[in-house]
């Protein structure tokens, strides 16, 4: 229903305190946006300023091809859902979600139809008469979706609405929120700090760090294809393991060397790797990065037909947690620690050297100056 | 492994055994707990009994008659009750018209300090514009200054704008007050901003996020600013006496002298006076006193 368009938008508070800077974003009609990050990065300031909740500082804001930067809140056509619900005490569930519709002047007989037809989406038909302290928190949030969706708007807000539930009211809540989405067929900005949220949700997730944008890309790309070594950090649970090393070269090759190794780790980057790091990273520092899915015991990758006779890094378990389905072991190692994820029926216990192979494939090798993913595609997948 | 233990304990005993033992714990702890409430109670009527003794001494002093007063002998009670005084207080002097003229005054002070205050808290803790704290701080700062400092410029002001021995004159001045915006503004800062932003998101304007949802959510602050406000214009005396010179605008306290001066003699009559006086502000506190300290209390701690 709506096209949003940020150019260069950037937030300062009075006391020169750059908050969000040159934020560029082209947010297509229907699209589910995730803005992540770490608190304090301004993606929840973005929000405000697209919701007219905040100023803009410079640079403008198009919705729908129109200039927005001063328009009312009111008058842009959007809906926000808060994270503490922002419901009215005083008034019930109808109420609530009657209201903005009342202010414009809808006819009674409409208002009613139209909050019956969203309560019954939102399950919520039963309770239109109570008052909001008389809701639990899962049905708080919806009314307060509720009160969003009446308004029929040009896109939703969400600023964190999940954060305040319990973990498995989170669940289900992320499968409506989805299932909303495909039935709504509105756009959505969602401010989280969640990744599962994000990662499940979105369609296309803005990383943000210190203000400003680290990447914009779909949850399998940036999960794959991270741009530089923050999102890599960020985005993952365990996350992912990052080693300081150097590019070396023997006998033509190029070999990546882990740094404080006293037994000399190297890992043999795949040929794809290979010729980059040959042309241009020969002697230079580098940071190396593996999720610890791609890390396995020694007799899992052969049994996995990996080739074992490279890539094996020794180290000892300092700590091993059971998951149910599978089970991450912590490891010391002298280039620190890193972890892995193994199968449920591993049974290495905390003390115990374990020969691991790291899968060479999945290596994400990242500029040490620039904290640049060094094979980074834009658009890949 | 503790409940494994009690559970011996319990097979140990007979039901009998049992039943006797709770019994006797329960007679223990509420013979104890008996006495402690009685304690309290009673400690309670001896403090509010010295505390509301000058208040009853004046009730009984209403209803006796002039000459049981001033004897030597012990005469907390009337030994012959009379309702002559309230008969002279209210023939005297016009003491319905001056009861009145104090509710006059003290209710459009109260309903003008409740819209004004409110008001003006609501742009100091909704709005953003420049100079908020600095204008706030200003306002707090006139809370500092006392009445009697300012009593003659603003005679003098009212004097200039020729509405001496008026009722606007009595309104008028006590139309704001720091205490009130300070009041309003604590009890607005522990309001949630996102039902503000909320609000603004719907298309609703200020007046009426004032009117359909904070005013809603505010009564007990009101409650408590109403009383309070009330109490205080219905006391006033200094500014009343200063600026009104007939009887026919005179309010209570004024009233009271009045009937003072009259008959010097007649404290009985005085007292009667008082005892009717005081009745509408006790009944207002009474009927207030949860909003008062409610709204008082609100917000000073986050609950």
């Amino acid at each position: 229903m709506a096209n949003i368009e940020l150019c260069n938008v950037c937030k300062v508070y009075e006391n020169n305190n750059c908050v969000v800077k040159d934020f560029n974003l082209s947010i297509k009609d229907k699209e589910f946006i995730i803005f992540v990050g770490p608190s304090g990065c301004g993606k929840s300031t973005t929000l405000r300023m697209i919701a007219g909740l905040e100023e803009i500082s410079d640079g403008e804001l198009w919705i729908d091809g129109k200039l927005c930067n001063y328009t009312e809140p009111g008058e842009r056509g959007l809906s926000m859902v808060f994270q503490n619900y922002a419901l009215y005490p005083n008034m019930n569930v109808f109420d609530n979600m009657a209201f903005s519709l009342k202010i414009r002047k809808i006819p009674k007989k409409e208002i009613k139809e139209k909050v019956e037809e969203v309560a019954k989406i939102l399950e919520i038909d039963h309770l239109l008469k109570r008052r909001p302290k008389e809701l639990s928190g899962g049905q708080r949030q919806r009314v307060a979706i509720g009160s969003a969706i009446v308004r029929n708007p040009k896109a939703f807000l969400m600023d964190e609405p999940l954060s305040n539930l319990d973990a498995k009211l989170r669940g289900q809540m992320r499968i409506e929120l989805a299932k909303l989405h495909k039935e709504l067929g509105t756009t959505i900005i969602y401010v989280t700090h969640d990744q599962t949220e994000a990662m499940t949700l979105g369609t296309r997730i803005v990383v943000m760090k210190k203000g400003e944008i680290q990447q914009v890309d779909t949850p399998t790309n940036l999960y794959h294809n991270p741009a530089n070594l923050f999102v890599a950090g960020f985005i993952g649970s365990p996350a992912m393991n990052f080693f300081t090393a150097y590019v070396g070269q023997i006998s033509g090759r190029a070999l990546i060397h882990l740094d404080n190794s006293v037994n000399g780790t190297i890992l043999t980057p795949v040929k794809r790797m290979e010729r980059e790091l040959k042309n241009r990273h020969i002697g230079r520092k580098v940071i190396v990065g593996i999720r610890p899915e791609d890390i396995y015991e020694l007799e899992e990758a052969k049994e996995m037909g990996f080739d074992v006779s490279k890539n094996i890094v020794e180290a000892r378990v300092e700590a091993r947690e059971m998951l149910g389905a599978e089970v991450v072991l912590y490891f010391e190692h002298e280039n620190g620690g890193f972890s892995a994820r193994v199968g449920a029926d591993n049974q290495s216990q905390p003390g115990d050297m374990v020969k691991l192979y790291f899968d060479a494939e999945n290596l994400h090798i990242f500029d040490k100056e620039t904290e640049k993913n060094i094979f980074f595609e834009e658009g890949k997948l | 492994m503790n409940s494994t233990a009690v559970a011996e304990n319990a097979n140990r005993m007979s039901k009998e055994e049992l039943l006797e033992l709770k019994e006797a714990m329960n007679q223990k702890a509420l013979t104890k707990k008996r006495i402690k409430t009685a304690t309290t109670i009673a400690a309670n009527i001896m403090v509010a009994l010295v505390v509301l003794l000058p208040l009853l001494y004046a009730v009984s002093i209403a209803f006796m008659p002039s000459g049981e007063l001033f004897t030597t002998d012990w005469n907390l009670l009337p030994k012959s009750p009379t309702l002559q005084n309230f008969k002279d207080a209210l023939t005297k002097v016009p003491l319905l018209r001056f009861i009145g003229n104090s509710f006059l005054v003290a209710g459009c002070i109260t309903i003008g300090q409740i819209i004004s205050c409110s008001l003006a808290a609501f742009s100091f803790s909704f709005l953003e514009f420049k100079g908020k704290g600095i204008l706030f701080m200003l306002v707090m700062a006139t809370m500092m200054v006392p009445g009697e400092a300012t009593i003659i410029s603003n005679y003098l002001t009212v004097g200039q704008m020729g509405i001496l021995d008026t009722y606007p004159v009595l309104i008028l001045p006590y139309l704001t007050s720091a205490m009130g915006i300070f009041l309003f503004r604590q009890f607005y800062m522990s309001f949630p901003a996102s039902l503000y932003e909320s609000a603004k998101l719907d298309g609703c304007t200020n007046l009426r996020f004032i009117w359909k949802i904070l005013i809603p959510l505010t009564k007990s602050a009101i409650g408590a600013m109403a009383v309070y406000t009330f109490i205080n214009a219905w006391n006033m005396y200094m500014w009343p006496l200063l600026v009104t010179g007939s009887d026919s605008l005179r309010t209570v306290q004024i009233g009271i002298s009045m009937l003072n001066s009259v008959d010097s003699q007649s404290i009985t009559t005085m007292i009667a006076g008082v005892v009717m006086v005081i009745i509408p502000s006790i009944s207002i506190f009474i009927i207030g006193q949860k909003q008062l300290i409610r709204g008082m209390f609100s917000g000073a701690v986050k609950g």
